[in-house]
């Protein structure tokens, strides 16, 4: 019998021989740095609070250094040298981390990943005019969805609001931008 | 080998030697590991293209966490574990945020000839099984894992190790006996 059951997993070995990772070890090594800093980064949160808070009452300005790119499996955001920041998006998962990744690069944003079957987003109402001087939209080859955003282009105390709808498996998604005064609305 | 800087360092071990140590083990250990755990998670979630993200994104947070990681008793237990875990948060996850299929089509299975998929008798015959047989005898084939290390790494006895795996085991051999010479 432990023959048999050796023989089995043989078999099975060797059906899954072809499976091999194809992904290099850079892309891991550099995921593996963004995910080290994000842990780091809410460990040091508070730290960075206190001082924007101190520099507030002291009326210092306060300076930081340009936000690294976010490259993870779901999406990337990356600052381009000529002062837009390309978004990238594979999967609606985690909207809040690209949310704060989005403010990271520069750009005041808000996303909202909404289930199939979500009501229209209406919270904003007919958004300020301009958006097309803000926000390129483009399908990648490999079909994943990529912005290219203008951050200089966008008003003072303006705000992108970025909703997609999933649609049922087998459906494409559809999505709505907006760029309105302040806090987008809830949708 | 594919080359990775040392300025990517993670915890606090100093000293240049240190740090290339750990690169150097990291590389050997993912050169090493990176199919077996690939094959292991693609035998349990049953898709090898969600499999390679999970896979990835599991070596990517033992990279994180290298100086931990390394001193694990079984590593590569630990990278599939973890790419499980994120397996079972995506689908929790999954079920209020479906991803529509054409904003991930890009389909990392392998080459468009179909070459880097599992033979699809061997995947039927594991879809058929439980989950926690399945994890089990995964673990088992393509981790060389032994009862004791299996039930560290699921969190269950060794003894209900031992039942799933014969189970297992048992009903492969049947469902695959149907079309192959097997018993």
């Amino acid at each position: 019998m432990i023959d048999q059951d050796e023989m089995l997993y043989d078999r099975m070995r060797a059906g899954f021989e072809p499976v091999r990772m194809t992904g290099d070890l850079d892309t891991v090594t550099t995921r593996g740095g963004v995910v080290r800093r994000r842990r780091r980064a809410g460990a040091a949160a508070g730290a960075v609070l206190a001082v924007a808070a101190l520099a507030a009452a002291l009326n210092l300005p306060v300076t930081g250094t340009p936000a690294e790119p976010a490259e993870l499996v779901a999406w990337s955001v990356a600052a381009e040298p000529d002062g837009t920041v390309s978004l990238t998006i594979r999967e609606l998962l985690d909207a809040e981390g690209l949310s704060a990744d989005l403010r990271r690069a520069g750009v005041p944003a808000r996303v909202d990943f909404l289930p199939p079957g979500s009501p229209p987003c209406t919270g904003d109402g007919e958004g300020r005019p301009g958006l097309k001087d803000v926000l390129d939209q483009q399908r990648g080859q490999g079909g994943e969805v990529r912005y290219r955003i203008r951050p200089g282009a966008m008003p003072a105390g303006t705000t992108l609001h970025l909703v997609i709808v999933a649609g049922p498996d087998g459906e494409g998604a559809h999505a709505r931008m907006s760029l309105v005064d302040g806090v987008p609305g809830r949708c | 080998m594919a080359r990775i800087s040392i300025e990517a360092i993670p915890g606090k071990r100093h000293g240049v030697v240190a740090r290339r140590q750990d690169v150097m083990e990291f590389a050997t250990f993912y050169e090493n590991a990176r199919d077996d755990c690939l094959r292991t998670v693609t035998a349990v979630v049953g898709q090898r293209d969600r499999a390679e993200d999970l896979v990835a994104e599991a070596f990517a947070r033992a990279w994180a966490s290298w100086p931990t990681v390394r001193r694990h008793p079984a590593p590569r237990a630990w990278v599939v574990r973890t790419a499980l875990n994120a397996h079972v948060s995506w689908w929790r996850r999954r079920r209020r945020e479906v991803p529509a299929a054409d904003w991930a089509p890009h389909d990392r299975a392998g080459p468009a000839d179909g070459t880097g998929l599992p033979d699809a008798r061997l995947m039927a015959a594991l879809r058929s099984l439980p989950e926690r047989q399945r994890q089990v005898v995964a673990l088992r084939i393509f981790l060389d894992l032994d009862s004791e290390t299996t039930a560290r790494t699921l969190g269950i006895a060794a003894g209900t190790v031992t039942a799933h795996l014969a189970r297992a085991t048992r009903a492969l051999r049947a469902h695959l006996s149907e079309t192959e010479a097997l018993r």
